[in-house]
């Protein structure tokens, strides 16, 4: 695919931060992206099936191989730089292209650093500048500010879990607790009696109903049953304070400058320890500063960013034009997960990323 | 010279059932070519060609307009098409070919009724296993809907093309999307249906498509037929109406 001259300015200011190219596969296992992304996703997936019954599909983003050929070994540790089409099939009554052309980066590394968050940060909005973007504005967040909010806050193991994996999809951390009453009180008779005894005695049980239903295990142990069944007996729907905790952290949108000062009042006012988690958020903000990328004085943080990505698990950023915010010039952030996720915990690299689509581009450089 | 391209079933109950309807709505359906038997035709309404396919093939043809009306089941008008709504009108409940499309797990998950403890019980077997939860169904789009909607994340979809309810004693899937209508079969394969595991409680439908070439003399041969099916279901008019509305506004 040959860049316009727009395109290739904004990968030039890419690659001079970005060390080598990186040459990613089209063709990707779907299992890949289904495993890492959801079934949710798979509608928008351009995906075939080979003779022997294995699912391929064209791939949806540059980020998925790359940080495959790392988790896999094909490619080491280090920075690269992207360019290339990608493949998402537009959503009914959609007039986007199937195709589109994404240039970005992806920094791999041994942890991590505030520093690496506002260079990452820097290129990318230096990038759009350079391929033509004339106005636009940024969005950002921290979705382990969301995390260490879970850690804080009084909450079951469980609630904590659902609460975490909830912030990507659609039944979001607000309709999941506004469920919680209905969840609680529902379980059937047996199910309460098992969930009081010890370990032991539990499974014991489990096995004497499936025997008096008539039927064997399936699928999961009777150990993994009663195992289950003891933890909801102790689970605990959140507190009243826990709730309103949450959802105000997700109500939170303040321009930058403000940022740190509404964060650090919610957590007072929330009476929770965030100061390690925010020190860091502060750290960050300071040294982005110092770099002045454009576009950045109107940046708004959103404690909702990175919602519509389920990798992310840090620093999140969006920038666009302010008055089409669905649809991103600019979208980046933090995966740190992403490779163990992908190795099955045999590798691990921490990674920051920016993905700009070069037809938007255009886009604002229109005024 | 026919205008109205009506689909009914070819085969088996469901067309029993079709021409039953449309006799007490006063419409006789007379086979037409002989042995082969795909079109028919209905001699008080001369304007309308009547075809024989089966239920999937006219679920296909009202969402891509090919027909401009057809009967087919709700299950698979609302499986074929990415949102139903948009493209087709249900004009009429038939009140037969009823059957509930539900998500059934293995009995012996004593801890498991409803959809919140399948996403528990999913991120549970991801964390232990590195594996996903399988789905095994034939409604591979209405069990991608229904599972983001009920906040199931931690699955993957196992096509089946056989006895769906089969797959987890078979060792290919945990739990299963499938149409029932008295349960016995989920039951005798040792599944029970999730509290709220119902996705869609299915009849047959007159499914009237927006994408079909509607000219006027469609259109009144479509107010025909529903002027006579208005007898045994008094809702049908103002659904017509409401159709013929849309109609409009594509034509613009």
């Amino acid at each position: 695919m040959i860049l316009s001259a727009q395109a290739a300015a904004a990968l030039a200011r890419i690659a001079r931060a970005s060390g080598v190219r990186a040459e990613p596969q089209t063709l990707i296992p779907a299992e890949i992206v289904l495993e890492l992304s959801g079934e949710a996703v798979r509608s928008r997936l351009c995906t075939f099936t080979d003779a022997s019954g294995i699912e391929h599909c064209l791939r949806p983003d540059l980020t998925t191989p790359i940080a495959q050929m790392v988790a896999s070994g094909a490619l080491p540790v280090a920075r690269y730089h992207e360019s290339g089409p990608v493949y998402r099939l537009p959503p009914r009554g959609s007039d986007e292209p199937v195709e589109h052309l994404q240039l970005g980066f992806e920094w791999f590394g041994n942890g991590g650093s505030a520093a690496e968050d506002a260079e990452a940060l820097a290129v990318a909005l230096e990038a759009a500048q350079a391929g033509g973007v004339r106005a636009g504005q940024v969005r950002f967040g921290d979705v382990a500010i969301y995390h260490a909010l879970l850690g804080a806050l009084a909450l079951s193991d469980q609630w904590r879990d659902r609460l975490r994996r909830g912030f990507s999809r659609r039944k979001g951390p607000s309709e999941l607790l506004a469920d919680a009453g209905a969840r609680a009180g529902t379980a059937a008779d047996a199910a309460v009696r098992i969930g009081a005894l010890s370990a032991v005695d539990a499974e014991s049980a489990v096995l004497a109903e499936l025997s008096t239903l008539g039927v064997e295990p399936v699928g999961r142990s009777a150990r993994d049953i009663a195992d289950r069944l003891r933890e909801k007996a102790a689970d605990r729907a959140p507190g009243t304070a826990s709730s309103a905790a949450i959802l105000d952290y997700l109500g939170i949108t303040a321009p930058v400058a403000e940022s740190a000062t509404v964060l650090r009042g919610f957590a007072k006012v929330a009476g929770l320890d965030l100061l390690h988690t925010l020190e860091a958020f502060e750290e960050r903000l300071a040294l982005i500063a110092k770099l002045k990328p454009p576009y950045w004085q109107d940046a708004v943080f959103s404690a909702e960013a990175g919602r519509r990505f389920e990798y992310y698990d840090g620093f999140v950023f969006e920038f666009g034009r302010a008055d089409a915010t669905d649809r991103p010039i600019v979208s980046g952030g933090r995966y740190d997960g992403l490779v163990t996720r992908l190795s099955g915990g045999a590798h691990s690299a921490s990674a920051i990323g920016a993905a700009l689509r070069a037809d938007r581009l255009a886009e604002g450089s229109r005024a | 010279m026919s205008t109205l391209k009506l689909a009914i079933p070819s085969k088996g109950r469901l067309k029993e059932q079709t021409e039953e309807f449309f006799a007490k709505a006063g419409f006789r359906i007379e086979p037409l070519g002989g042995a082969r038997g795909y079109f028919a035709r209905i001699p008080d309404l001369a304007a309308v060609e009547v075809r024989l396919l089966s239920a999937g093939e006219i679920a296909a043809g009202v969402i891509a307009g090919d027909v401009h009306v057809g009967v087919s089941g709700e299950d698979l008008l609302r499986e074929q098409a990415g949102d139903l709504d948009r493209v087709v009108h249900l004009l009429a409940p038939l009140g037969f070919g009823r059957a509930d499309l539900v998500v059934a797990a293995p009995k012996s998950w004593l801890d498991v009724d409803t959809m919140a403890d399948v996403d528990d019980v999913a991120a549970r077997i991801e964390v232990s296993t590195g594996r996903k939860l399988r789905v095994a169904t034939k409604y591979v789009r209405s069990t991608r809907r229904f599972f983001t909607t009920e906040g199931v994340g931690h699955y993957r979809i196992v096509e089946s093309v056989g006895a769906t309810e089969g797959a987890p004693s078979a060792g290919v899937a945990e739990l299963v999307v499938d149409i029932t209508t008295t349960g016995a079969t989920l039951e005798s394969n040792g599944l029970k249906i999730l509290r709220d595991g119902v996705i869609l409680r299915s009849q047959a439908q007159l499914a009237a498509s927006l994408a079909a070439d509607w000219t006027d003399g469609a259109l009144a041969a479509l107010r025909g037929l529903a002027e006579g099916i208005a007898g045994s279901d008094p809702s049908v008019p103002s659904r017509f109406d409401g159709f013929v509305a849309a109609v409009r506004k594509l034509r613009g």
